[in-house]
């Protein structure tokens, strides 16, 4: 049956001579290795053939293929005049040559726009060395995919911890790992590809069950994948020279390697089975690239940042004099189809630039991972909704601050197996993690069912500190946001994981940064919880705008609690230069922007203006305003340069009439 | 590639001309402030736009006038006038915004007026000579000489270092708050 398939597609072989790799390497795969030199599968004709067509590829093939390509063909030669001394292991090789030059020539094409011979990267015409001469776009295509096969390698490692028989999590390793070998090798970085070899080999004994993945196999697999980042992301472009733990690395590997049998036979196996892999490699990245591109974040945030000026362009064009005072029914409608395109360009573009948090999640998980060996405690870490979508900007900063909640919840949070087990709690802690949306929020929770959080302690802890009076009395919500502050840790000792009151400090940088709010909810013996909840994006924002004097300014409308005229008896003074109104039996301190900003010819009497009370943390504060000119989206910026730091101003944005409005930062205004 | 050898040769050459003559020449940007003509390198001048509304930015020293929208993006404004402790003037039709662009910092400062551009070799390139305590010269790179004028070429990158208007917000901030004390007494 089988030879039936194979001289129809060699009849038909003949006919079209393959012009491309791919072709070619579904021809060797036709060919029967068995029996090779059997006249009738027309193995001798087939080969015969590829190499005809070989002759034509390596015309248009960079240098690197080329050289590939004249291997091949040596050994086809071999193999037609029968001097090979293992048919079947050539057939093997050339087949895992063929594989190279494939992926090799795709590189050519993505780097150098399909010409690879005249417009490739010049680093193979000449003998360089590696890393510098690479020009910025091919090294940044090289780290980026490299980020996304570590990331692929890591997540795999992690769940052979728990699953150490899955075939596929070792193969997505070893693909990882063999895609990122060839594409160092092809760019010249000879440690990024001698690493990843090794690392490559070990994982060929694993998967073949020479080897037996235990603990230390996956200290190792881990430490490559560490030393890994270390080059290809290493600030100044990738590493050329050898960072330190690298030697010894390397010999680990071999190491691991060495208590497995090593035969020939074995080696053999492999090295077919890698082949195989190989290809099945390439498929997958094929396929990915048929539903994605790579772009760049920088472009689309320039894009992001154009929409949103499209929108205030817009917005202008609406506001404009001649056409309120026109009032042209037609011109109006046209002008609000505009409107609509350009609100679903802004939803496109925005969701363009959402991402999940699986990679967020994936890191915590390798965090917990070596935390917890670090510190001898057994934790389970569970994760939910990794798949939900959020702003990439904001990922980035959630993913700071929950590396320090997730240390705090290992360090302080979880108790030792035996203090667990005497509490009746199970041995093993746990840690989960999970994410969802609710209600135009991100919602991010960090649960762990340690300890909990010690009323006692951080009271006491706050009293040595001074952040609080001795005769402060404080509800137990309060009391937690205490481990907020900077410096503070009830911790005895300073560790290198926790105890230097360093980490919830950029927790709460984090969540600021965010306009994001922290609950922690805990109940002691059992547990606690982290509740970090952020606005789906930064880029475009709601607010109100505002005038003082003649001065306007935006506030976001997700730090306004309420608006009102004051009546004459909510107002009181509560000192020369200080006034407060009275809300709810609450007395609220008035904050005069125009004493503040030193604006001159505003409404200076609370009676005449209009209090915006503002939630600054878990206190509250009213300001005092002219007028309220509106509800506005807007795309908050920068004010750039040297005004990056005024207290009290977050930034600017373009207004209707593109003139600048500052942004009041609630937070800084209060200092 | 070749092009690049070219780029580096200019560079070294260009160097070469630097240590002889203790300046790089090259084209300026020159314009006037209070009467004095000034240079400014070209390569640091984005654009040249008029003078517009410009809102201002409380909390800041005198010289930093505000911020502008230059076609979507928030730029700073500094009156060059004020940074160099001369009388305000009012802007009139010829004052402008030269739009500089120093170490990745994109900021706008309001000048007089504009003048030309011209060349000028390192060798007419000369030393600021010192004036005396009462003049800082820490922001002149060099005086200029052509066609028997001479010009101060200014350090821009020294002018709108971010430490030095930070040191100088410092400088005026207790000013401001005894403006502010005093506005709370009124």
């Amino acid at each position: 049956m089988q030879q039936c398939v194979l001289s129809s597609q060699t009849n038909n072989i003949f006919e079209n001579k393959p012009a491309t790799l791919d072709g070619i390497a579904a021809m060797l795969n036709g060919i029967d290795e068995n029996s090779f030199y059997a006249a009738e599968t027309g193995g001798i004709s087939l080969l015969k053939t590829i190499k005809d067509s070989l002759f034509d590829i390596i015309k248009t093939s960079s240098e690197l293929v080329e050289s590939l390509i004249t291997d091949v063909i040596k050994k086809i030669d071999d193999l037609l005049e029968n001097r090979a001394a293992d048919p079947k292991e050539t057939l093997a090789a050339i087949g895992r040559i063929i594989d190279a030059a494939t992926t090799y020539s795709e590189i050519d094409l993505m780097g150098g726009g399909g010409n690879a011979s005249e417009n490739g990267i010049p680093a193979f015409a000449t003998e360089t060395t590696a890393g510098e001469c690479l020009d910025e776009e091919t090294q940044r295509e090289f780290t980026g995919e490299c980020s996304e096969h570590i990331e692929i390698a890591e997540m795999a490692l992690l769940n052979l911890e728990s699953n150490p028989l899955d075939a596929e999590s070792i193969n997505s390793i070893f693909r990882a790992f063999h895609t990122i070998k060839g594409s160092s090798a092809y760019l010249n970085l000879k440690l990024i590809s001698e690493l990843a070899h090794h690392a490559e080999s070990m994982l060929v004994k694993i998967r073949d069950g020479e080897l037996k993945y235990d603990n230390h196999c996956a200290c190792v697999a881990l430490r490559t994948i560490d030393i890994l980042k270390i080059l290809i992301f290493s600030s100044d472009g990738i590493m050329t020279d050898k960072p330190r733990e690298y030697d010894e690395l390397i010999n680990d590997i071999q190491n691991v390697e060495f208590f497995a049998c090593d035969t020939d036979e074995n080696k053999k196996r492999a090295a077919c089975e890698k082949s195989a892999s190989a290809k099945s490699c390439k498929n997958i990245t094929e396929t990915g690239k048929e539903a994605s591109v790579r772009i760049r974040t920088e472009k689309l945030d320039r894009l992001i940042d154009t929409v949103g000026e499209i929108v205030i362009a817009h917005s202008m064009v609406l506001q404009d004099q001649i056409f309120l005072d026109t009032g042209c029914n037609e011109f109006s409608k046209k002008i609000t189809q505009v409107g609509n395109l350009v609100r679903e360009l802004q939803d496109i573009s925005m969701s363009m630039r959402m991402v999940q948090f699986k990679s967020s999640f994936q890191k915590m998980s390798r965090l917990v991972h070596d935390l917890s060996q670090k510190m001898d405690k057994t934790i389970e870490f569970e994760t939910s909704g990794s798949d939900t979508e959020v702003d990439r900007n904001i990922v980035d900063i959630i993913n700071e601050a929950l590396v320090h909640m997730v240390r705090n919840a290992i360090d302080h949070g979880i108790e030792m197996s035996a203090e667990r087990e005497a509490a009746g709690k199970p041995p093993a802690g746990k840690i989960t993690l999970s994410a969802y949306h609710a209600n135009g929020f991100v919602v991010v929770e960090l649960r762990d069912d340690g300890r909990g959080l010690n009323c006692g302690k951080i009271l006491e802890k706050a009293r040595t500190l001074g952040i609080i009076r001795d005769d402060d009395d404080l509800p137990p919500e309060s009391i937690y946001n205490l481990i907020l502050e900077p410096g503070f840790s009830t911790a005895e000792t300073v560790t290198d994981i926790s105890g230097r009151g360093v980490g919830m400090d950029v927790v709460k940088k984090s969540i600021e940064t965010l306009h994001g709010k922290l609950w922690i909810e805990s109940t002691p013996g059992r547990g606690c919880r982290f509740i970090l909840k952020t606005p789906l994006t930064l880029a475009v924002t709601d607010g109100m705008l505002v005038r003082v004097g003649k001065q306007r300014f935006i506030v976001q409308t997700n730090n306004i609690q309420m608006t009102f005229r004051p009546e004459k008896e909510m107002i009181f003074t509560v000192s020369e230069s200080e006034t407060a109104v009275m809300l709810h039996n609450r007395a609220i301190p008035i904050l005069n922007l125009f004493k503040k900003f030193a604006i001159t010819g505003a409404i200076e009497d609370p009676l005449d203006g209009i209090i915006m009370v503002i939630e600054n943390g878990a206190s509250k504060i009213a300001m005092l305003v002219d007028e309220i000119i509106g509800q506005y989206q807007f795309v908050a910026r920068p004010l750039g340069g040297i005004l990056g730091n005024i207290s009290g101003i977050s930034g600017g944005a373009i207004l209707g009439d593109g003139k600048v409005g500052l942004i009041i930062d609630p937070l800084g205004i209060v200092d | 590639m070749g092009n690049e050898i070219v780029m580096q040769k200019e560079r070294t050459t260009s160097k070469e001309e630097e240590v002889q003559s203790g300046y790089c020449g090259g084209k300026f940007l020159t314009f006037f402030l209070a009467n004095k003509e000034y240079g400014l390198e070209i390569l640091k001048v984005q654009e040249i736009i008029g003078i517009l509304e410009i809102t201002p930015v409380p909390k800041t020293p005198d010289f930093i006038k505000g911020v502008i929208n230059l076609r979507g993006h928030i730029i700073p404004i500094v009156d060059l006038r004020l940074k160099f402790g001369m009388k305000e003037l009012e802007y009139s039709e010829e004052t402008c915004i030269i739009v500089v662009k120093t170490s990745g910092i994109i900021m706008g400062i309001i000048v007089d007026r504009v003048s030309e551009v011209i060349d000028i070799a390192g060798v007419d390139i000369e030393k600021t000579p010192s004036f005396g305590v009462n003049v800082n010269t820490d922001y002149i790179l060099g005086i200029g000489k052509t066609g028997g004028k001479v010009k101060l070429i200014l350090d821009i990158d020294k002018v709108l270092s971010e430490e030095e208007v930070i040191d100088m917000y410092k400088m005026t901030s207790p000013k401001q708050n005894g403006a502010e004390t005093a506005s709370r007494e009124n």
